[in-house]
């Protein structure tokens, strides 16, 4: 796998991606499987356990704001369990490298909601 | 208790649409109230001839609100609070629900929290609250309240929010505390920070460099530093990302 250097930190922009519930717990074991079966490029891994505390930040941000992600849902007419996942572009490379993700999380980060 | 005074504000038709809120009006809502919409303690009164016009009299514990009618009725509009009589009885009532909290309430029942101590919420400051129904209303110390009384009720208020229930959700690297059944008051768990850390390190995640992320009247986030500051990042609401032991040195607004 090839990887991309490294940006410095406060350059990076996250880009939200609009997820379901099945989208991210499919990212989620994808990025999970491959990081348990290796071998990943030390780099790669760190950017696919960025995705992993993002998922989970992703969740967080739920709890305590609330109101403005419920106003997208509400003019989008999207369900209740789309929520913005916030991925840098290394991120989203790393996850869009591995092999194992299921196309429907694929088409979830490159389209439909994203652009 | 930085939300609109009024409650949500109306949709954009209702922005568009104009209307004035009058005395008459404010004092036809005042005559409506049922004891139900208040406070045993409180005690109305409105008088004539001020000079400036009717005077509304609020009187609680000790502690005496004076308000002209005619205030009131342009803080109603500018509100936009709906000029129906069932709108104007509903702003009122709201005005009402915010009214100062009288010295001895606060000594009695306030809890300590964050809250921002400046209009433009950049600086977090610890705040004695209490809670009226399901509001929560800051007490800002009356004018014949001595310093050794402050004093006295905020280290009640903290020993009070020491007491607060309060729920610790894990989401992976993000802790998220709640106090449990009182919503707004979740920030009253950092008066224990070091509390919150042993209860994160009893389910398995001990951080090393603890950071808190706090809005005040939402659920407190708790993670290491880079995390904490990915979750606060793009946050459209105010909040502030401290280090957990930052906290005990904020100060009181």
């Amino acid at each position: 796998m090839t990887v991309p250097p490294a940006a410095e930190p406060d350059q990076v922009v996250l880009v939200p991606h609009w997820l379901t519930a099945v989208d991210r717990e499919e990212v989620e074991r994808a990025v999970t499987a491959a990081l348990g079966v290796g071998p990943v490029h030390p780099v790669a891994a760190i950017h696919l356990g960025d995705v992993l505390t993002e998922l989970h930040v992703a969740a967080a941000r739920e709890v305590v704001w609330p109101a403005p992600v419920a106003r997208v849902r509400l003019a989008t007419g999207w369900g209740a369990d789309v929520v913005p996942v916030r991925l840098s572009a290394l991120e989203l490379a790393s996850v869009l490298s591995l092999p194992g993700l299921a196309p429907v999380a694929r088409a979830a980060l490159t389209g439909g909601r994203s652009t | 208790m930085s939300e609109t005074l009024f409650g949500a504000p109306a949709g954009l038709f209702a922005r568009l649409d104009r209307t004035e809120v009058r005395v008459p009006d404010v004092r036809a809502a005042l005559a409506r109230l049922t004891p139900a919409d208040l406070d045993p303690e409180l005690r109305l009164d409105v008088f004539e001839g001020t000079g400036a016009g009717p005077m509304l009299v609020l009187e609680e514990a000790g502690r005496r609100t004076r308000v002209l009618l005619a205030e009131l009725a342009t803080q109603l509009t500018r509100s936009r609070v709906a000029s129906t009589p069932e709108g104007i009885t509903a702003g009122v009532v709201a005005w009402l629900a915010r009214r100062p909290v009288p010295d001895e309430v606060a000594a009695a029942t306030g809890i300590a929290l964050l809250d921002w101590s400046d209009p433009r919420q950049t600086v977090l400051g610890w705040r004695v609250a209490v809670t009226r129904s399901a509001l929560v209303v800051p007490w800002r110390p009356s004018r014949t309240a001595s310093l050794p009384l402050v004093h006295q009720v905020r280290s009640a208020a903290l020993g009070r929010a020491a007491a607060v229930d309060a729920t610790l959700r894990m989401a992976g690297p993000v802790g998220l505390c709640t106090a449990t059944g009182a919503p707004g008051l979740d920030t009253t768990v950092l008066v224990r920070p070091e509390a919150l850390l042993q209860e994160m390190a009893d389910r398995g995640l001990r951080l090393r460099d603890a950071h808190v992320v706090v809005t005040p009247g939402r659920p407190v986030a708790c993670a290491e530093g880079p995390v904490a500051r990915r979750l606060a990042a793009e946050a459209t609401e105010a909040c502030a990302t401290l280090p957990w032991r930052a906290v005990a040195d904020l100060g009181w607004v």
